[in-house]
Order: structure tokens, then C-alpha cells, then sequence
């Protein structure tokens, strides 16, 4: 068990290790550089020429990369080339906003999910069961821009429901109530494709759980249908279910960036959005570093967990 | 406009305060006075500090840095429809000397930097040398911009008096107070205060900004917000009225019209353009000037063996249906532009098409060029970006039009800052075209940069001795009538020799609820908010 936990551990190292590799050449293969972000089209080639030694292009690239990777190592991310402050200072409340927004998402994709699935298992077949189930393929496919323009429209625009844009009202930054109201619409959106598949693995596992022969058993036994189903059935699909919700977190995490867009929320994901515009590498870099991070975490996390749970994998 | 700039002698104290301190004053039912207070939330595309009003760079950044910032000049931005007209600001006149090389500053009096140190005489001197010497202890590297531009023949900036400044030129130059009102370069001659930059260093100084303007900075939170607080010792009382200016970031188009539309913001700017009609309808005011110093352009390849031929560039212009893309893509928000002459240039004819939409007359040039059979090419456009409107659905109606005529273009597009790098690179052989907005500043001189051989902004590689010898004459030109005269004949040949195919002038529409007063449909992409005002 402890070996398991520390071979998982140790091999976090060499997949961080290739997701900066990749992170750092994607930004450095794609054409234009950040010096023209910088001096906008005006810029004389002898001042590209000289910014780009100051920004240390002009080294070889394995050089860049190992500064550069010295340096995250250190906790320190460069400074942002179009907000001219710190990354690390720039990440700091983001991570936090995108987190907030993550729980959120996770929230109505896991209750949802498990309630939408176990009912549709329960009236198989049924006109529930259909809706529910189209319901989640559609949710699964449907765009989240295209969603989320689709909640602005109709819960912000039209029934005034709620507001569209950012995390607080203008003025009333910190107030608790304030944020809950700005919550849900971009974390319904942001939670859809989680949901679809919490819902179809939920239903899924239900459904064979009901054929085996303790359900049949216990129906045999005369125990009421309702006893049957939410005592002992759902019970059992319980564990596949946390499992696969511990993964969807973290993809929400990476996944908020489209629902940071559209409802304007200061987290990670809109911070990537105006970087990539404005070819911020740096903060690029940084913040795909921690969406990885975040990732390979919660990936370990819930491994460790599903461990320590089953008794098959225990030595 | 130009024609005050080559005036010698002393030029009256304009009256930029009384025109805009007038309209309080106007005989106007008490409730359409303006009243102080409230703030304007301004749902905006996009917002990066760069608050170094020397090194600024792109329009988004010069609409708030041109609230915090003035120069010695500027343009009256408060007149609807009217091009803004050059006025003094923080000098209250000027005198040119005998030879055309001196000018000397009369400095606004009693005007303090939000800091509370003093405008004077001083201040102006550090400002130039700032930009213009090298041996200055707070030079600031990144000027060029600046000093090649506007600044380009200014040798030196020294204090008379207190409130007295010359400005020394290394030649006479006619145009120098038209461009020191300027709001093209990265990098515009605005005055800051000299302890700020003394304070918080040469590079810092750039989110510390401290000017004379009617707003200074209260709050930024990168990516989301800055924050313009009333400077409540503006020298121009009882401006400004509003308290405070947000410029809230929403990088989404179509968040930002929703905001509008949900009251989250009172006023949004880059409205995509099917939009602008729902808006006007739901009861928003839109403000759109009928003109704009903007002309978005091809440039074409001279560079390209396809193009080398003048009557085949002729027959592209020939071929674009400039009036529809105009009302049917861009529904209206730009208007179709047939020579590379914005609608506030006073060289503007609104009858002159050059190039009215012709295909049959564009296939006959082609066949005399011997292109009968037309040719394929490859167009460059970015997928959007400063003051592009949409670039490549204009590209894509441009292809259209060309097809029609037997020229098969692919449109190769690519993000903003990719697309600078192949910009700034200038068009290589195998592209015919590339795409450019520019802004003018209501004078001409703009096409130094544009369409003198060897220059920066000539992506197209016109090398045409004879326009050549006319830029000359036009910098040469110190009497104003005759620069316009020499710009004519530079902007015909332009036309004639078909270097460009312009297309549309962006009217670049703003939204606002009915609240929002004092906005006024003004010829600039930039706007003049001390005098806005709020109807609570």
C-alpha cells in the first residue's frame, strides 16, 4: 500500500517534468513573438532585436528552457509582460476565483449527475429515463460558449435571474451572498459535460447492480421496491461514482477556462484567455503549469483513494 | 486642422476652457444641465496598463491614458460632427520664430500634477528630455516611437521662465504643433510629473501614473478593471462630472452587449455589427459619427509578379463591391472608402469614387494586363485586433468579389501579434495583399510612414521616385495651403497608380443607456469624458 502510494508519487515527477517540456515549446514554436505585444506595429527591428535579449529569445532553446524551468522551481514565474506585475502575484486570487468556480461547477455536476442517473436507472425506460439521458447527450456535446451564451440570454438577460458578468457586483467585492448570486450560471455551465458523464456512469452502474443477484435476492425477500433500490443499489454504485467525480474535478478545473469567458470570471481561465491575445508568455506558461499541477493532483488524490478503498488493490 | 499649424507669430488663447466649460452656462432647461457625480461603468474589449504615456501604445491603453495625461496641445474632442479642431491645453499659446526653428511655449498657469507639484516650465523640459536625450538621468529607453515620430527633428526643450519653454528644431518643419496634438505613435508627448517619475523609477512609473488631467488612476486589477477617480483640482473647473470612470473588461463580444442590455455596464464600445441595430431598438443610444479618421486598407504587393502590372491592381479595385460589404457585412457601421483619404481629411470628397464596383471593366484590365485567365494568390489578415472591425469577413467578400473576375485568392489568417510579425516583415512575393486600419490625425501626414519608399508602414514596397520628391516637398512645407496642395497630388498618384485598395472607414460605434449624457457622435476613436455626465 505505502510502495503503491509511493511509486504514484515518484511518477508525478516525469509527467510534470514532459508537461513543461511541452508547455514551453508550444510557446516557443508558434510564429510572432511577445516583443511585438510589446512595442506594438510601430516597433523598429533594432528595438525587437534588443528586447528579445533582454527576454533572453536569442539563447538556444534548451538553455531558455532550463532558466526557465530553474526558476519555477523556485516559485518564481517571471513577470507578466502585459500586466507588468509578478505572474505568482497575478495567480495568487485567480487560483482561488477559479477554485471557488470549480467547486461550484463540481457541485451541480456530482448531485446532479448522481440524482439525474439514479432516476433514470429507476424508471428505465420511461419517459424520464429518455429525457434524462438525451438530456445528458446533448449536455455532453453542447458547446459551453454556446451554452453559456444561452444561460446569459435567458436567466440574465431575460428573466433577470441572476447577473451576467463577473464574480461581484461592482462595489460589493467580498460580500458572501454577492458572490453565491454570481455563482451558479457560469458553474451550471461550466459543469455540463461532467455532468453527462457522472449521469451516464451513475445510471450505467445502476442499472447493472439491479441484475444481480442480491438486488433479486432481496426483491425475492419482499423487501419494498424503494428499500431495494436507495438502501442497497445505489449504495453500491456510491464508489465508481466518487471516483470518476474526483477526475471530473480536476478537468473542471482546466475546463472553467470557456465559462470564465463568457460570464467574465476573474479566474485562471479568463487570466489565459487575454494572455494568449496578448502572447503573455510567461503567464501562459504559468498558468498551464498549474492547471497540470492541479490536474496530476487531484489525479493522485483520488487514485491513493480508490486504493485505500478497495480491497483488491491493497497488498 | 492643419491649416492652423503653419501660422507664425502669436496665436490667440484659443478658448479651450470657456468651449468647454460653455455648456453649463448654455440656456438649457435645468434638467438637461450637466450635474457632477455618479460613475460610468464602460464595458470595454480590452485594457492593459500601460499607463508610460511616452511608450503607449494601442487605442485601448490612449483611452485611459488621454484622461490622465494632457499635452501642451490637443483636439477639441466635445464638437458633434465636427473634426476635432486643434486647441492649446497646458500652453495657452505660442509664437514661431523668423526662421521657423523656435517655438516658443506660453505654459498654462496655476495647473498642478495630481501630486500636487506644480506644471511649470521645468516639468515640460523633463518630459522632452525624457525622450529626446540620451544623457538625461531619467531618459527612458522604448521612446522611439515618440522621438522618431512626433518628436522627429526636436534638437532641444529649455525653460525661459517659469512658465515660458522653447522648443528648439533642427529644422523648420510645419507640422510639428499638428503633431504634438498626435494620438498615432506608441508613445505620445503627454506631460508627467517629473517627481513620479523620480519616485517610482523609470519603469514602475508606469502603473503609478501622475498627470494633469481631468481623472487619475484609483484602482487596477489586471484583466479585470481600472478605476478613474474625478481629479477634483482639474484646472479646467467645473469639468469634469463625472466621480468616476470604470472601464470594466469584457473580452467576450457578446458578454458585453448582454451587460449593456442587463444594466451591468451603462456604456460598451467594439459592438459587433449585427448588434448595433437590436441595441438601437431596444432603446440604447448609439453613437456613431458619419465620418472617422480611419481608413481600413489593403496594402497591395508591387513586390509580386502577379501585381507588378498597374492595371491589374486597378482591376482589384475595380472588382470589390465596397458600398455592399459596407451595408450588408458590416451593416452599416463603416463606410465604403474608394481612395486612401478618411472622411475628416480635408482632402475628402464624398462624390470622388475611384474606383466604382465595375466587374466588367476590372475583367477588361485584366485581359489587357494579358491576365485574362485571372491568377491565385494568397492574402494576409489578422483574425482581429486594433480597430479591425472583422477582418476576415471582409477578407472573405473581398474573395468573393475576385473570384467573380477570375483571381482566386486564399485568405491566410492568423491571431493579432502573429499577424504583426508578417506585417512588420513587410509582403514577400506570392502574397498579394495584406490588411492595415490606420488612424490620421486629420492631417496627411500620416502617408510618410505609409507610402515613402523605405518607410516602416509600406508593406507593399511602393518605391515611386516622383511621390518620393513630393513627401519631401510636403515635410518641407511650412505654409499650410501649399502642404495641402503637395498632399493632393501625392494622394491622387496613390489613387491613379492603385498602390492600395482601401475599402471601408470604421464609424466605430458606441452603445450607452439614456442615463449617459454629454456623449456626442465626434469624427475620433477617442472621446472626450470630462465632459460626460450622468442623469441619475
Amino acid at each position: 500500500m505505502r510502495k503503491l502510494i509511493g511509486r504514484r508519487v515518484l511518477a508525478v515527477v516525469p509527467i510534470l517534468l514532459g508537461v513543461s517540456i511541452v508547455t514551453f515549446l508550444l510557446m516557443r514554436l508558434v510564429p510572432g513573438d511577445f516583443t511585438l505585444t510589446l512595442l506594438g506595429p510601430f516597433a523598429t527591428e533594432k528595438r525587437i532585436a534588443e528586447l528579445r535579449e533582454f527576454y533572453g529569445l536569442d539563447l538556444p532553446i534548451h538553455v531558455q528552457y532550463l532558466k526557465w524551468l530553474g526558476s519555477i522551481l523556485q516559485g518564481d514565474f517571471g513577470k507578466s509582460i502585459a500586466y507588468r506585475v509578478p505572474v505568482a502575484q497575478l495567480l495568487g486570487d485567480r487560483v482561488v476565483n477559479t477554485l471557488i468556480l470549480t467547486f461550484g461547477a463540481a457541485l451541480f455536476a456530482i448531485v446532479l449527475g448522481f440524482l439525474g442517473g439514479t432516476a433514470a436507472a429507476v424508471r428505465r425506460f420511461t419517459f424520464v429515463d429518455r429525457a434524462t439521458t438525451l438530456g445528458a447527450v446533448i449536455a455532453a456535446s453542447a458547446p459551453t460558449f454556446w451554452f453559456g451564451l444561452l444561460m446569459l440570454y435567458l436567466f440574465a438577460l431575460k428573466l433577470r435571474w441572476f447577473p451576467a458578468i463577473g464574480m461581484y457586483s461592482l462595489g460589493k467585492e467580498g460580500d458572501l451572498l454577492n458572490l453565491l448570486w454570481h455563482v451558479p450560471l457560469p458553474a451550471f455551465s461550466a459543469s455540463l459535460i461532467s455532468l453527462a458523464v457522472i449521469l451516464r456512469l451513475t445510471r450505467s452502474g445502476l442499472l447493472d447492480i439491479m441484475g444481480q443477484d442480491y438486488i433479486r435476492a432481496a426483491r425475492a425477500r419482499g423487501l419494498p421496491e424503494r428499500v431495494v433500490v436507495y438502501r442497497h443499489a445505489v449504495r453500491s454504485v456510491v464508489p465508481p461514482v466518487v471516483n470518476i467525480s474526483g477526475l471530473q474535478v480536476g478537468f473542471l478545473f482546466g475546463s472553467a477556462l470557456f465559462a470564465e469567458v463568457i460570464f467574465q470570471w476573474p479566474g485562471i481561465g479568463l487570466l489565459m484567455f487575454n494572455s494568449i491575445l496578448a502572447r503573455d508568455v510567461p503567464v501562459i506558461q504559468a498558468v498551464l503549469m498549474v492547471i497540470a499541477i492541479v490536474f496530476v493532483l487531484v489525479n493522485l488524490v483520488s487514485d491513493v483513494t480508490t486504493t485505500a478503498l478497495s480491497p483488491r488493490e491493497r497488498e | 486642422m492643419f491649416e492652423s499649424t503653419g501660422i507664425r507669430g502669436r496665436v490667440a488663447a484659443t478658448a479651450f476652457a470657456a468651449l468647454l466649460a460653455a455648456a453649463p452656462l448654455a440656456p438649457a432647461a435645468a434638467a438637461d444641465a450637466p450635474k457632477h457625480g455618479g460613475t460610468l461603468v464602460y464595458g470595454v474589449e480590452s485594457e492593459i496598463p500601460w499607463y508610460d504615456p511616452h511608450v503607449v501604445f494601442g487605442g485601448s491603453n490612449k483611452r485611459v491614458v488621454l484622461q490622465i495625461f494632457e499635452g501642451l496641445v490637443d483636439r477639441d474632442r466635445t464638437q458633434p460632427g465636427v473634426v476635432p479642431p486643434l486647441v492649446p491645453r497646458l500652453a495657452e499659446s505660442w509664437d514661431v520664430s523668423e526662421d521657423g526653428k523656435v517655438y516658443t511655449f506660453h505654459l498654462r498657469k496655476g495647473v498642478t500634477f495630481h501630486d500636487g507639484t506644480p506644471f511649470n516650465a521645468d516639468a515640460v523640459v523633463f518630459n522632452f528630455r525624457r525622450v529626446i536625450d540620451p544623457d538625461f538621468e531619467h531618459y527612458k529607453e522604448g521612446t522611439d516611437s515618440l522621438r522618431n515620430a512626433p518628436l522627429r527633428h526636436l534638437t532641444e526643450a529649455r525653460a525661459v521662465d517659469e512658465h515660458t519653454v522653447e522648443l528648439v528644431l533642427s529644422q523648420p518643419w510645419g507640422h510639428f504643433i499638428d503633431q504634438l496634438s498626435t494620438t498615432l505613435p506608441s508613445g505620445l508627448p503627454l506631460m508627467m510629473s517629473p517627481a513620479s517619475v523620480m519616485e517610482w523609477g523609470n519603469e514602475d512609473v508606469n502603473l503609478h501614473p501622475v498627470g494633469t488631467g481631468p481623472f487619475q488612476l484609483e484602482e487596477y486589477d489586471p484583466g479585470v478593471k481600472t478605476v478613474l477617480a474625478r481629479n477634483a483640482d482639474y484646472w479646467n473647473a467645473p469639468l469634469p462630472y463625472l466621480d468616476r470612470i470604470i472601464f470594466f473588461i469584457t473580452a467576450e463580444a457578446s458578454t458585453r452587449v448582454t451587460a449593456l442590455e442587463s444594466g451591468e455596464v451603462e456604456m460598451i464600445t467594439a459592438i459587433p455589427a449585427d448588434r448595433v441595430e437590436d441595441l438601437a431598438s431596444a432603446g440604447f443610444k448609439i453613437v456613431m459619427p458619419d465620418k472617422m479618421n480611419l481608413v481600413w486598407f489593403f496594402s497591395l504587393n508591387q513586390d509580386d509578379e502577379n501585381l507588378k502590372d498597374v492595371r491589374v491592381r486597378q482591376a482589384i479595385n475595380y472588382a470589390i463591391d465596397r458600398e455592399r460589404i459596407a451595408k450588408e457585412l458590416l451593416r452599416d457601421t463603416a463606410m465604403p472608402v474608394w481612395r486612401m483619404v478618411p472622411g475628416t481629411s480635408a482632402l475628402f470628397d464624398p462624390g470622388a469614387r475611384a474606383y466604382p464596383y465595375d466587374p466588367e471593366k476590372a475583367k477588361s484590365l485584366l485581359a489587357e494586363a494579358g491576365m485574362a485567365d485571372g491568377f491565385e494568390t494568397t492574402i494576409q489578415v489578422p483574425t482581429g485586433g486594433s480597430y479591425m472591425i472583422d477582418p476576415v469577413g471582409i477578407a472573405e467578400w473581398v474573395q468573393r468579389d475576385l473570384a467573380a473576375i477570375g483571381i482566386k485568392v486564399s485568405i491566410d489568417s492568423s491571431d493579432w501579434v502573429t499577424y504583426l510579425g508578417h506585417w512588420i516583415g513587410k509582403l514577400k512575393p506570392g502574397v498579394a495583399a495584406n490588411v492595415m486600419a490606420w488612424g490620421t490625425d486629420y492631417s496627411e501626414f500620416w502617408a510618410v510612414d505609409v507610402m515613402s519608399s523605405g518607410a516602416f508602414g509600406n508593406t507593399g514596397h511602393i518605391n515611386d521616385p516622383e511621390l518620393d520628391a513630393w513627401f519631401t516637398e510636403y515635410q518641407e512645407a511650412t505654409d499650410s495651403a501649399k502642404a495641402l496642395e503637395v498632399a493632393r497630388r501625392i494622394f491622387d498618384r496613390v489613387s491613379d497608380m492603385a498602390y492600395f485598395a482601401p475599402i471601408v472607414t470604421d464609424r466605430v460605434p458606441i452603445a450607452t443607456t439614456q442615463r449617459v449624457k454629454g456623449i456626442e457622435a465626434v469624427p475620433d476613436w477617442l472621446q472626450a469624458f470630462e465632459v460626460y455626465w450622468i442623469d441619475e
